[in-house]
């Protein structure tokens, strides 16, 4: 095993991963950008190099100086996280090139897994059922016909070059299918200067469900269950939880092969996950391997008992997986919310400033994955994630409940965050339910306000007001002059891409 | 004192008064109700008691704004005291007489410029997308005016801090 690992991230997952390393008695060593100076993970590490300003480009998209700093400081390995460094197949084999270790899979499966054409053709070949679909550099009316008869309808006609829902129809009937295909054609043309569109199988009322995967160097594949993550915004997972309360053990079987089967069809050794659709008969469908921790690996760790962290660890020292697909198994139920410096009410806008004080949720089956501490500045340069909330309960009631009580504790002061949304997401009847799936958040509204919270919110504002006085900056951060914060407050509209 | 609160165009006239013993007494719609409220030091948390019920609530200001959180659930209100209210009323909503000079706040590619020098634009109207942290983030103006000057073009890298727009009153010549 390592003596040393360098942590190539920042935020919450870099504390994550000095957790798992500490508890396996490894030294830790931490790179940062200059705004990072203060950060959790700065502050627990064993060693910290500083390895340039906030920009990402210049400091933890920097394979060259990350790689650096670990030969100075003698580490042995180097754990990307997720985001960044994570999935860049190049760094990857610069680390081993300088004798290093990446703890991830080798760069040949993440270079297989890298392209959306390539992967797709690697997982048709290997028997894991891809969204059916044909491509034609153009079709003629009958071929058209043909191709929509053979994928079934609803059929969707996308743009190759495509992007932004432009050149994107749904056709239900053969009837509308020519005129559509014409319209989809002149649309890419004109949005892309490339009029080549493909015709794909409509997922209706689709789900988001991954497996977790894990493959070692010895040959060895497990799948250790499903997250199903469709309450999403914009393709930004906000909700996740295990097991999937869409799933039915046939299925579950059926996609954990899968999952295990495109795992050893491109030799993967390390933690990953494949992420699939399942369209609303049940019927899935590949979508992506991402090869990397996932941010809400979290969910997985409680339900199945394992530490996926500790596990990449070991399994990039060389050491066989720890275990074995019969004697994994689901216990109770596990969700996450990711808790964001953001305005749900207008548009997701992310907030900044400093974060004053914090009450953090405590109790029975509550675990909280965070980087977030009284005194810390959020900053405009990464990513508005604070922290990953987690509740674990024997049934999926329960770690409702336990989830929901821990949001009502949370309290951040300073920042605008969406603590009270992601609480009225699970108050909402279909998510309790369970009978949600990726256009969920689309049509949310807020569960309606006890009488009384609202009085109460009405008189603690009127006091406010009162003890406060009419001073706007009352509530700022103190500084003085130009306030790019304010101005921020301007910025309307946020679209995460 | 008297303030007007407002939730999604509904006004609500709370009246406040301290009482002696440190507390207040507050009048809504005729009727009186004693509220003990205690600020948590060194946080934006304060607590409310009133009739023996207690809220914990956090409290966030951002211009005329205020956002309540109590018992997990949240709540935008508009907080005036009389006097601010009538005062905006009597001079007109919001409507400023300067203009804006509008600036990058955080570096990123300008994906679009929809004005042109010349243009006349509302409050709130969109002037420029710019890209950053991985999203696309609609600049709007926050004053009605002339578009005077501008300083970016669509494809360009900025800088925070870097000018985008300036705009003008909009009864200034161009």
């Amino acid at each position: 095993m390592f003596d040393k690992v360098l942590i190539a991230n920042r935020g919450e997952i870099a504390v994550r991963v000095i957790r798992a390393c500490r508890a396996l008695g490894m030294k830790t060593v931490i790179v940062y950008s200059t705004a990072d100076r203060l950060s959790r993970a700065v502050l627990m590490a064993d060693e910290a190099y500083c390895i340039g300003p906030p920009e990402a480009r210049k400091s933890y998209l920097d394979g060259k100086k990350i790689i650096d700093v670990a030969r100075r400081s003698g580490a042995q390995a180097i754990h990307p996280g997720y985001g960044f460094l994570s999935e860049n197949a190049a760094f990857a084999r610069e680390v081993k090139e300088a004798g290093l270790v990446f703890v991830g899979p080798n760069a040949e499966a993440i270079d297989a897994m890298g392209d959306k054409i390539n992967s797709r053709h690697a997982m048709e070949k290997a028997g894991v059922p891809v969204i059916p679909g044909i491509e034609r550099p153009s079709f003629t009316k009958e071929a058209l016909k043909e191709a929509a008869r053979e994928i079934g309808y609803p059929v969707m006609l996308k743009a190759t070059a495509g992007g932004g829902g432009k050149g994107i129809r749904i056709v239900h009937d053969e009837k509308d299918l020519w005129q559509a295909y014409e319209r989809s054609v002149g649309e890419s043309e004109k949005a892309f200067g490339n009029g080549t569109v493909f015709v794909e199988k409509a997922i209706e009322g689709p789900h988001h469900i991954e497996f977790q995967v894990f493959g070692d160097k010895h040959g060895h594949y497990v799948h250790l269950f499903e997250r199903e993550c469709s309450v999403q915004r914009r393709h930004q997972k906000v909700v996740e939880e295990s097991p999937s309360p869409f799933m039915t053990p046939e299925l579950r079987a059926e996609m954990g092969e899968a999952a295990v089967t495109a795992a050893r069809a491109i030799g993967y050794d390390n933690a990953g996950t494949v992420e699939f659709l399942v369209d609303r008969h049940r019927k899935f469908y590949f979508l992506e391997v991402n090869t990397r921790l996932q941010v809400e690996h979290p969910i997985t760790e409680l339900v199945v008992g394992v530490d996926l962290v500790v596990e990449q660890l070991r399994v990039a020292a060389g050491e066989k997986l720890s275990f074995e697909q019969e004697k994994l198994a689901q216990t109770g139920h596990a969700i996450e919310v990711r808790i964001c410096a953001e305005d749900p009410d207008n548009n997701y806008m992310p907030d900044v400033g400093l974060i004053e004080s914090v009450i953090l949720p405590d109790g029975p089956g509550i675990r909280l994955d965070s980087a977030m501490a009284a005194g810390l500045e959020v900053t405009l340069h990464y990513d508005p994630m604070l922290a990953k909330l987690i509740a674990w309960g024997h049934d999926r009631a329960e770690a409702i409940g336990r989830l929901k009580q821990a949001l009502t504790e949370f309290k951040i002061s300073g920042l605008r965050t969406n603590v009270p949304f992601l609480g009225d997401i699970l108050r909402d009847e279909r998510f309790v339910a369970g009978v949600y799936d990726t256009s969920f958040l689309e049509h949310f509204e807020k569960p309606p306000l006890r009488q009384d919270v609202f009085d109460a919110a009405i008189i603690a504002a009127a006091l406010f007001k009162h003890v406060e006085g009419g001073g706007r900056k009352l509530a700022g951060s103190g500084k003085g002059g130009l306030d790019p914060w304010k101005s921020f407050g301007r910025v309307r509209g946020a679209r995460r891409l | 004192m008297k303030y007007v609160v407002e939730h999604e165009g509904e006004e609500i006239e709370i009246e406040v008064h301290e009482t002696e013993d440190g507390n207040y007494e507050i009048v809504r719609d005729g009727h009186v109700l004693i509220a003990d409220f205690k600020k948590i030091e060194g946080s934006r948390i304060y607590s409310l008691v009133v009739k023996n019920r207690s809220f914990e609530v956090l409290m966030r200001q951002e211009d005329d704004l205020v956002d309540v959180v109590s018992l997990g659930r949240g709540l935008r209100l508009r907080v005036e005291s009389e006097r601010e209210r009538n005062a905006r009323l009597i001079t007109g909503a919001g409507g400023s007489t300067e203009g804006e000079i509008v600036k990058a706040v955080m570096p990123g590619i300008v994906v679009a410029v929809n004005v042109a020098e010349g243009d006349v634009v509302e409050s709130q109207q969109a002037i420029c997308v710019l890209e950053a942290m991985k999203m696309e983030n609609e600049i709007r103006s926050s004053v009605t005016g002339r578009v005077l000057k501008v300083a970016v073009a669509a494809g360009q890298t900025v800088n925070a801090g870097d000018v985008l727009v300036e705009i003008g009153p909009p009864d200034e010549a161009v």
